[in-house]
Parts: C-alpha cells; structure tokens; sequence
C-alpha cells in the first residue's frame, strides 16, 4: 500500500483514540475474498471507493476465513458474471483472501462487533461493512 | 541415464531431457501444473518467479515467508520525526506487534486445509469454449443470459473441478 494511505489509516487510528496500549481492543484484523486482479490492486493502492463491486456504504469483511474463501470463489470465480470479464485461466486461481487490519470505528454495520479473546484478534461476524478509509491490507493468500 | 531395450531411443532420449531439464530448475512437467501455477502433479514446490510476491493456499509455509516483517514500514511516516510522527511510528509498531503475534493463528488456520473442501474452480477454455464465452457475453449483454448460454465446462482436466 502507498506511504500516504499507510499514513491516512495510523492517522485515523490516532485520532479515533487508538494508541499502543490500546490498539488491541480499536484494531483487529478481518478477511475479504476477491478476485485475483482486484486483490493486487488493493495491496497496491488500498481499499477504495472506485473498487467497490457489491452494493451498500462500504467495503465487506468477514472474520470467518472460510466465508471469505467462499465468497471469492462463488463471485470471483467461473460461476459469477464478474468472471466472463476475467481470464479464467489466470495463473493466480480464481480468487483471493486478504488479511486486513480494521479500525474498529469504521464498522458501518447495524450489529455491534464483539471482541474475541485477545490471542485471537478477528472481527466476530460472518460478515460486517467498513468504511474503506479503516481498512489496511496486510497480506494476501491466492489459489482460494 | 541408462538407456535401455524395449523402448525407441527417441523416446527414452526424450524422457532423458525430460527428467534433466526437471532437475535442472525443479520445475514441474504437464500442462495443469503449468497453468495452476501449482505443482499439484508431483507435490514439489513450485519454482520462484518474480510473480510469487504472494503465498499459495496450497502451501501454507510460503504465507510465513510471504509475509512482510513490517505492515508499516518506518520510512512511510517521513523522515522528520515530529512528535505526531512517532506517535503514528508507536502505533505502527504495536499493530506490527499484533500481526506478528496472529501470523501464527492465521497459518495454523490456513494449515487445517479446510480450502481443500471447496476445490479449485479452474477451467481451460478450448477453442469451442471461447466461442461460447462469446455468445454468453453477448447473451448477457442483451439480458439473456441464461444456463445454457454459459461456458462449455473443462472436459481436458478431469481433476480441475469444473
């Protein structure tokens, strides 16, 4: 991701009161499937509005690895219409997971989230919106 | 290699290079391997590229290696170090803290191999697919779109799952 994005999202962290004695209850960390093509070019640039594919305010994220992994397959994948716009034969798969850190005050879901233990630091729902802006990609997993 | 009767020196001169050239480089043979980007064929890890900035599902001890040391690397915050600065470096540092300490979580996650369950939705579009790729488009396009307008499914890879 760019400096300046990179930057953007400690400055919110910051400012919504996240500091190192307690970032592990403001920050934790969530999954979201994506093609191979957009999953590059989050890692690049980051979560962005231009991105967005699925309707609603924001960006989706999941704490269940598998839902992901579900997500990326079934809309990525050959059985979406998405798919006809890609090469189904990438050599990446047909679709990814990123690990993403999330500012907690970004959830624009109506559910609250509940925090896990902390030696598991996922967001605690299937699925849950963010807004862009609080939302890191840390790494990526292909091959989903 | 011993070349031995009962087979046609072309073969087993061809075979030779076959099995040289895959120790050469560690590559693995066949086209499904080729495409997948996987060695699925033989098990052996597949040869680094300049594309593998990224781990496979497949091989889970390559997302250890695949990971960054650092989500935020220090230069991104700037070279003058204000205060704001190093409270962003502080706070930069303890979600490195928190990352690092769920790498081990995630892997163990990633470990279990419950994506084995979903298998993998590759296909190989023929020629006569890509034709029907065509009229699908088209058909979805117009708003037609329907089953029978899909993509012919991968009748070469009886393993690839689609």
């Amino acid at each position: 991701m760019t400096h300046e994005r990179t930057r953007a999202f400690l400055s919110l962290c910051a400012s919504a009161g996240a500091s190192p004695a307690n970032v592990e209850r403001r920050v934790l960390f969530g999954y979201h499937g994506t093609s191979a093509a957009n999953a590059a070019k989050i890692m690049r640039e980051g979560f962005k509005e231009q991105f967005r594919r699925s309707h609603g305010e924001g960006a989706y994220f999941s704490g269940v690895m598998e839902y992901s992994a579900k997500y990326a397959r079934d809309h990525h994948g050959l059985s979406s219409r998405n798919s006809a716009r890609e090469v189904p034969c990438a050599p990446e798969g047909p679709g990814d997971i990123l690990l993403v850190a999330l500012l907690l005050d970004g959830h624009k879901t109506a559910f609250e989230l509940n925090k896990k233990a902390p030696d598991v630091p996922v967001i605690s729902a299937t699925w849950s919106v963010f807004d862009e802006a609080y939302a890191m990609p840390l790494a990526r997993l292909r091959g989903f | 290699m011993k070349i031995t009767r009962g087979r046609g020196v072309a073969e087993q001169v061809a075979r030779a290079r076959r099995v040289a050239r895959s120790k050469h480089d560690g590559a693995t043979s066949g086209k499904r391997a080729a495409c997948f980007g996987l060695s699925l064929k033989t098990g052996k890890k597949r040869v680094a590229s300049a594309s593998d900035d990224v781990p496979d599902a497949e091989n889970p001890e390559e997302i250890e290696d695949a990971l960054p040391a650092s989500p935020v690397p220090p230069s991104s915050l700037g070279s003058a170090a204000t205060h704001q600065d190093r409270e962003l470096e502080a706070l930069a540092e303890s979600i490195k803290r928190m990352y690092a300490g769920y790498v081990n979580e995630f892997v163990k996650e990633v470990r279990s191999g419950f994506f084995f369950g979903f298998g993998f939705g590759f296909s190989f579009l023929s020629k006569r697919s890509r034709r029907s790729n065509k009229r699908f488009r088209r058909a979805r396009n117009t708003g037609t779109a329907s089953r029978a307008a899909l993509p012919r499914r991968c009748t070469r890879h009886p393993g690839c799952g689609t």
